[in-house]
């Protein structure tokens, strides 16, 4: 133990220079390299993990997580009631629907339409609640809609609406969009769960004429809070309709986007660990040079009976000293960067005059800085490895050192 | 008495391109317990290689070092770590202080290399830097020190672990007379009061009459004069 401490002792002096605090003292070469090789590497890490942080939110806004899709006649209920098992186990909630389409009054938005129940005829609203048919759909071209869409719309009551459906229609002019006129009637919102409040009500028999006949809708589309968490899921639901039809999630119909955003990050990373190495080669010279210009102290430290172990030791805990200095720094101003990396893209594109990323492609304009604390450990943990293998390598060049000739030589 | 340190037929050659130079021709030496021997000799006659060669820091040619009755050769790496340590002190002319450590701190190094514990080891290098009397420069680094100063703190540093020999490679060779004079008298009465023997590598006569024993090194061997 008091070998250790002596080490440390003697290691920080030496890295302090003579006790001398000097701030070009302490920031040397070596230091300086990997601060920003660590730098380097903490800030392609976020830059990286927000672009694909940015796309998987940009996607799943817009996207089912989850799609249960059967051949059997009516999975919503056997699913919703399944949901909330699992929203119980993991804390997540849902809301279902059988598909998406796309209501237009000036404004585009898609919205969830629920028309289940081919059996009853009466549609399931949520948590196997059943409402009587005809006190909604009373009137044939009357859509019923929540407020909160309603103000997204900037639709009133008893506003005319035309929503167009995707599933077209043979004409004189080829295939068109099939698409109706209705009066909208608002749903106030109280009356609705949190997560229904995108939902559009309709008769079913207006619903019909919209879908190929004798097509039952068989689609149930989940929308996780955690959607990042998709493959939780992948428990029972799979168990539950293995075999009766299809599962997709969200991050499957974008594997290979996703994958080459993962490959992109690897090879990045070697890029970065190749940066970081040459970088780490600037301790390796500093070490050599701190062992040279200290000959005579190391023979000395010889003479008073210090081991060869414990030479080692000394230099190599003073270059670590160093290799942390610069590691601690470099991460440091890495999570400062990630932190203000949407600051810094929006005062680029404002230098620049233009968009650094193009909306279109990639359905983002910004990329906000993002880290994993698991993932920043890592590359902590490989920085300082390589930088106690190097250290090592290079301290041992202290048993080489020939006492008599350094001496001999004064 | 036994021997301290004995040489036997000690030579040592060294390259020199394509012809070997005989520094150490056969050389024998003895040194008893407390006694004190300088070695003297002209510029490259050969005396810190000889000094070397005794104290296991450099290997003869061929010959045989004795230190306390065991061949040097026998010693591994860290037997001869632990000796150094126990009990051999080393005085330079350069001093070789560590320019990080206080006068106390490079003191007290030894005895904390062999583990003893940190505030003992101060305690025990104040006591001696009181005895060659600069303790009020305990809290001082080293480039604060003047020459004096500095030697008097590697006598001390030398002497902290009541070594059985201390070699002394030319200790006021960069001190003038009256420095050169106040430190070797310190380091001798500290070497009787220490019941060390020690080795005197100078090229001082008038710090060399003080010793018990003076041996001339010329054409590699020892003559007593």
């Amino acid at each position: 133990m008091n070998s250790v401490s002596l080490v440390f002792k003697m290691a920080f002096r030496m890295f302090v220079h003579e006790g001398n605090w000097k701030i070009y003292n302490i920031f040397t070469l070596p230091v300086l390299s990997i601060t920003f090789a660590s730098f380097l590497a903490i800030a392609s890490l976020s830059i990286i993990n927000g672009f694909d942080n940015s796309l998987k939110e940009g996607l799943l806004e817009s996207l089912p997580h989850v799609r249960i899709a059967s051949l059997e006649s009516d999975i919503a209920d056997e699913v919703i009631n399944l949901v909330e098992q699992e929203a119980q186990i993991l804390g997540s909630a849902s809301f279902t629907t059988s598909g998406s389409y796309v209501i237009a009054n000036n404004n585009y938005a898609f919205v969830n339409i629920i028309a289940t129940s081919s059996v009853n005829n009466l549609p399931s609203i949520f948590s196997g609640q059943q409402v009587p048919l005809e006190n909604l759909f009373d009137v044939d071209n009357q859509i019923f809609i929540s407020s909160a869409l309603s103000e997204s719309l900037s639709l009133k009551d008893n506003d005319s609406v035309i929503l167009y459906f995707p599933m077209s229609s043979d004409s004189v002019f080829g295939r068109l969009p099939r698409l109706k006129s209705f009066n909208v009637q608002l749903i106030p919102l109280d009356s609705l769960m949190s997560m229904d409040e995108f939902l559009v009500i309709m008769s079913l028999d207006t619903f019909s004429q919209f879908i190929p006949s004798g097509l039952t809708v068989n689609i149930v589309d989940l929308t996780l809070e955690q959607p990042m968490n998709v493959n939780d899921w992948n428990h029972n639901i799979p168990m539950q309709f293995n075999g009766r039809g299809s599962i997709s999630y969200w991050s499957d119909n974008f594997i290979n986007l996703f994958n080459s955003i993962n490959i992109t990050k690897s090879v990045m990373l070697v890029i970065l660990s190749v940066i970081y190495i040459v970088a780490i080669f600037n301790l390796v010279s500093s070490n050599l040079i701190e062992i040279k210009s200290r000959e005579k102290t190391i023979s000395m430290f010889k003479l008073l009976g210090m081991r060869n172990e414990l030479l080692i030791s000394l230099f190599v805990v003073s270059a670590l000293f160093r290799a942390t200095l610069g590691i601690s720094f470099g991460v440091i101003l890495g999570l400062l960067f990630s932190e203000s990396l949407g600051v810094i893209f929006n005062f680029i594109e404002v230098i620049l005059g233009g968009s650094l990323i193009n909306a279109d492609i990639y359905g983002i304009d910004i990329i906000s800085g993002r880290l994993f604390f698991s993932e920043v450990s890592k590359l902590i943990a490989i920085f300082f490895c390589i930088a106690i293998v190097v250290s090592y390598l290079s301290a041992k060049r202290v048993t080489k050192l020939v006492v008599s000739q350094v001496l001999r030589n004064e | 008495m036994n021997n301290v340190l004995s040489a036997k037929g000690v030579t040592k050659l060294f390259a020199d391109g394509s012809r070997d130079i005989q520094i150490l021709n056969e050389l024998d030496f003895d040194l008893l317990p407390g006694e004190k021997v300088a070695i003297i000799g002209a510029s490259g006659s050969g005396k810190t290689t000889l000094m070397q060669i005794l104290a296991g820091i450099d290997r003869p040619t061929s010959g045989r070092v004795e230190l306390f009755g065991r061949d040097l050769s026998d010693y591994d790496d860290y037997s001869l770590s632990k000796i150094r340590n126990n009990d051999m002190g080393f005085i330079y002319q350069a001093y070789h202080l560590l320019p990080e450590f206080t006068v106390l701190e490079n003191v007290a190094l030894p005895l904390m290399i062999g583990g003893t514990k940190t505030r003992e080891a101060k305690d025990r290098a104040l006591r001696i830097l009181k005895e060659v009397d600069i303790a009020d420069r305990a809290n001082f680094l080293p480039y604060k020190l003047s020459g004096g100063e500095k030697q008097r703190t590697a006598i001390a540093r030398a002497l902290i672990i009541n070594p059985k020999v201390i070699f002394a490679d030319e200790p006021t060779g960069n001190l003038d007379y009256n420095a050169a004079t106040m430190v070797i008298n310190q380091l001798l009465n500290l070497v009787l009061d220490h019941h060390a023997s020690l080795i005197m590598v100078t090229h001082n006569k008038k710090v060399a009459e003080k010793m018990d024993k003076i041996l001339l090194l010329k054409n590699g061997i020892l003559e007593q004069q």
